[in-house]
């Protein structure tokens, strides 16, 4: 029931028609045979979703018969983003059997499907005579072993394209894998011993599928690239492989659904581990000749090309050049010694390294080699740079060949700046007194003068000490006679009691010849009543006589004193108020007495 | 007669001295003997005179040329450290050092005076040992000495009114009272600084009369005269702090343990 519905689901699922595709390739098991032994030729054809697949159109093969050995055919599934897809392959089997010797072309074999032709590329055997030895040809060194014990289902071989080569030539060296079940884990690789060799490993080719007697192996390669760095018979030592196989063969069921059904449920099949060793290879190595070899021979042999090139054609003194110099080519290019370039007078070279960029491909290691130089012009004018020189050795020609590159010219101007020598420097040593003596004498001064008494004993110096304490104790004096001022109304009428006085007198002397002025009068009295006022701080404005007389009396004013007072002001206001004439003379004795009383006054201390 | 004995002895050691004298300060006075010094010119004149006289190498008639002016109350600085090359050059190295010490009152920075004194002093034969003092007495040694008596006192002085200045701006500026209070202190700080200085180099100058040995070399005996015990020997150039002077006697003193008494002609105040 299982069956069943797998079956049921492949059907439902599989769509064949729109984007179906078919492939054809082929592949034959000796490719050196003798006349009348067998080749075995198989042509696998492989369809995608499609139910039957077209047969394979065989050419025209001449020289050889042609027998049909049979068909087998497999299909595989795989379940992609949730779609159930097929993939179905018939190997068609031949038996060819040449009849001359020489080498049998196969030519292109043919599947045309839907319109479409798909052809394969053309195939060569080598057919020798009866009888002769073709041991050198690669051949299976590891006799296929059998997983389960019968058949060829693994097996691995080393083989190299020469085996006689020149010192540093290049020698490709492949391992290969063949197996035709299915491997549980990663196998273990370990390369071959390689003394007297020069290893590059080359990249890493996708696997493919071939027929050897009528059986698909699915095979692996390693290859790399040896270079011998030495004359004589060289061995490469057994490579090997480990890896862990399983008991059960695929191939062996004829059920078309055996291997999806292992795929989803045969995880936990056992392995078994096996250990595959190839046979030892000798290579014969030659010494490169020595005779013809030209002087700029250093050793390399491939086949090689030669440039040059510089960074700039025109520069002034001094500028730098860089040449550039790259030799490309198959070989060794590790190994690669530095093309001849001439010394050019006027120029300074610097070799700047080298840098080496290798790659390997299906014919080997290829890449280049490039050294830098730069040159530095000493002086102008013209140059060629170059040519440079390289040999090589090409063992495929058997000769030595040489390619020069360049050269190269270029223009140097005069720079701002010549190079020139450098200037001696004198040799440097710390100064070294010789003798001492006693500094010179001096000038004589513009002005000598007698020696004083000294400072400190000046008087004058010692009193001019004194003024700052005097200018001191003066501002703190003036300080406290503002404060006063400002305090005291008293102080401030008394203090500016003089001053009032004296302008009032003043006034009373500019109009003491004025007869008829009532001013001369009135000054005076207010000099009288000012005065009085400011220095005992009394109000006298509208003060009466009595009035007057008690607040001087008070004061200790003599009384003598304030009768003169009282008499001066009696007078004046007299003089003042009654229209008679006062004469000069009366006027000037009244002018006198009051100033006598003013200054008499201001002499008493209240 | 112990009294006539006594005016008869000074009698003869004034004469004694007279006669001394000259031939003890000889060398000094030798270019006085063939210079024929031109007083009547005027003073910077003749110490042109003295300088020419120096570069002909007669030193001894520069250093008559310069001791005239210096007697005739002339000063400089100037003219005491040419008088002291002159002394210098005439091998006179006790004079020499005796004036670069007056020239180095006068002009306390002058870099050729001070070269010259320590060069003067390098071919002394007495070595006085010296205390080396703490690194903040040094700095304080070095800037009291940047400046002579009279620079001193006149800065002193300065300082002085510029206190005065500032207190009276705080008595009639009552506002800006807080402001002048942190100058005026830091005047009050350097005025006391420099009077201190001033202080110092006057009681130097006056009490502490120091003296350089003028002769090549003297015997400094224990008390005021030949008869006394020799005690020790100074030589050209060595300072001395004079102590007193009784007849014709000085007493001199390096420290308090060594003191002692030596003719008075043979040490001569700075």
């Amino acid at each position: 029931m299982g069956c069943v519905a797998a079956v049921a689901l492949v059907f439902l699922a599989v769509s064949p028609g729109e984007g179906s595709e078919v492939s054809v390739r082929a592949a034959v098991a000796q490719r050196t045979v003798t006349v009348g032994a067998e080749i075995n030729l198989s042509v696998i054809v492989t369809g995608s979703g499609l139910r039957s697949l077209p047969d394979p159109e065989l050419p025209t093969i001449e020289h050889a018969a042609v027998y049909p050995a049979g068909r087998s055919t497999s299909s595989s599934f795989s379940l992609v983003n949730g779609r159930l897809s097929s993939t179905n392959s018939v190997t068609h089997n031949y038996v060819l059997v040449p009849e001359k010797e020489g080498e049998l072309v196969i030519g292109p074999i043919t599947v045309t499907h839907r319109g479409e032709t798909q052809r394969t590329a053309p195939l060569t055997v080598a057919v020798v005579a009866a009888g002769t030895s073709y041991g050198a040809s690669p051949r299976p060194s590891q006799r296929p072993e059998s997983a389960d014990g019968g058949g060829r289902d693994l097996f691995v071989e080393l083989t190299t394209d020469k085996r006689r080569a020149y010192v540093n030539e290049q020698i490709l060296l492949t391992f290969r894998f063949f197996t035709r079940v299915n491997l549980l884990g990663q196998p273990q690789y370990e390369p071959p011993g390689m003394t007297g060799f020069w290893v590059e490993p080359l990249p890493k080719e996708p696997s493919y599928e071939t027929v050897i007697e009528g059986v698909p192996y699915l095979v692996v390669e390693v290859r790399s690239a040896v270079f011998p760095t030495r004359a004589g018979t060289l061995t490469i030592q057994p490579a090997t492989l480990r890896c862990v196989v399983e008991e059960r063969d695929p191939f062996s069921s004829r059920d078309p659904f055996d291997r999806f059904r292992r795929g989803v449920f045969g995880m936990m099949d056992r392995g078994r581990e096996v250990t595959l060793r190839t046979d030892p290879l000798e290579i014969e190595v030659k010494s490169v000749p020595e005779e013809g070899a030209p002087p700029s021979f250093e050793g390399a042999v491939g086949r090689y090309r030669l440039t040059m090139e510089a960074d700039k054609t025109s520069v002034k003194e001094g500028d730098p050049v860089t040449l550039t110099v790259t030799v490309v080519g198959a070989g060794n290019v590790n190994t690669i010694s530095q093309p001849h370039l001439p010394d050019v007078p006027g120029m300074r070279a610097y070799d700047s390294g080298a840098r080496v960029d290798a790659a390997g491909s299906a014919d080997g290691l290829e890449g280049r080699k490039v050294y830098e130089h730069v040159v530095v012009p000493e002086v102008s004018g013209e140059f060629s740079l170059g040519p440079a020189e390289f040999s090589y050795f090409d063992p495929a020609e058997e000769r030595f060949e040489t390619l020069t590159a360049g050269p190269v010219q270029v223009s140097v101007a005069p720079g701002p700046v010549a190079i020139g020598p450098e200037p001696e420097l004198p040799q440097r040593r710390e100064i070294r007194v010789m003798s001492r003596d006693v500094r010179h004498i001096h000038p004589a001064p513009a002005h000598l003068a007698r020696a004083g008494q000294p400072r400190h004993r000046s008087v004058w110096f010692l009193v001019l000490q004194v003024v700052p304490v005097a200018a001191y104790l003066g501002a703190v004096g003036y300080r406290r006679h503002l404060e006063r001022l400002n305090e005291d109304v008293g102080y401030a009428r008394s203090r500016r009691a003089d001053r009032r006085v004296r302008r009032r007198f003043s006034e009373a002397h500019r109009h003491l010849h004025d007869p008829d002025s009532l001013e001369f009068a009135a000054s005076l009295e207010k000099a009288t009543r000012d005065f009085v006022g400011d220095k005992f701080n009394l109000s006298t404005v509208g003060m009466t006589y009595d009035q007057l007389e008690k607040s001087l009396r008070s004061r200790d004013v003599p009384r003598s004193l304030v009768e003169q007072v009282l008499d001066c002001l009696r007078v004046s206001e007299q003089a003042r108020f009654c229209p008679t004439r006062i004469g000069i003379e009366e006027r000037r004795d009244l002018l006198e007495r009051a100033e006598g009383v003013i200054a008499r006054l201001g002499k008493h201390r209240g | 007669m112990p009294a006539l004995g006594s005016i008869v002895a000074r009698i003869l050691r004034c004469a004694l001295a007279a006669v001394l004298l000259p031939l003890a300060v000889a060398p000094a006075a030798g270019a006085q003997v063939g210079g024929a010094v031109p007083e009547a010119a005027e003073p910077v004149e003749r110490m042109a005179l003295g300088n020419a006289a120096y570069e002909r190498a007669e030193y001894f008639e520069a250093v008559d040329i310069y001791r005239s002016l210096l007697d005739e109350g002339y000063e400089d600085p100037d003219l005491y450290y040419n008088l002291a090359n002159a002394y210098l050059k005439a091998e006179l190295l006790g004079w020499a050092i005796l004036n670069y010490e007056r020239a180095l009152r006068l002009a306390p920075r002058d870099a050729d005076v001070e070269a010259n004194l320590a060069y003067a002093r390098s071919r002394m034969v007495d070595i006085i040992a010296s205390e080396n003092a703490p690194w903040l007495v040094s700095a304080l040694a070095s800037v009291h000495h940047l400046l002579g008596v009279p620079q001193t006192l006149w800065l002193t002085s300065t300082l002085w009114f510029a206190v005065a200045a500032v207190s009276i701006l705080g008595v009639l500026r009552p506002a800006w009272r807080n402001r002048v209070r942190i100058l005026m202190l830091g005047l009050v700080v350097l005025v006391v600084l420099s009077g201190v200085s001033a202080a110092f180099k006057i009681y130097d100058l006056e009490a502490r009369a120091p003296g350089i040995v003028v002769v090549e070399e003297v015997q400094v005996m224990s008390g005021p005269g030949a008869e006394y015990a020799r005690e020790f020997v100074l030589h050209a150039g060595t300072g001395v702090e004079v102590k007193r002077a009784y007849r014709g006697w000085l007493e001199v003193a390096l420290s308090e343990e060594m003191r002692g008494w030596v003719s008075a002609d043979a040490v001569e105040p700075i």
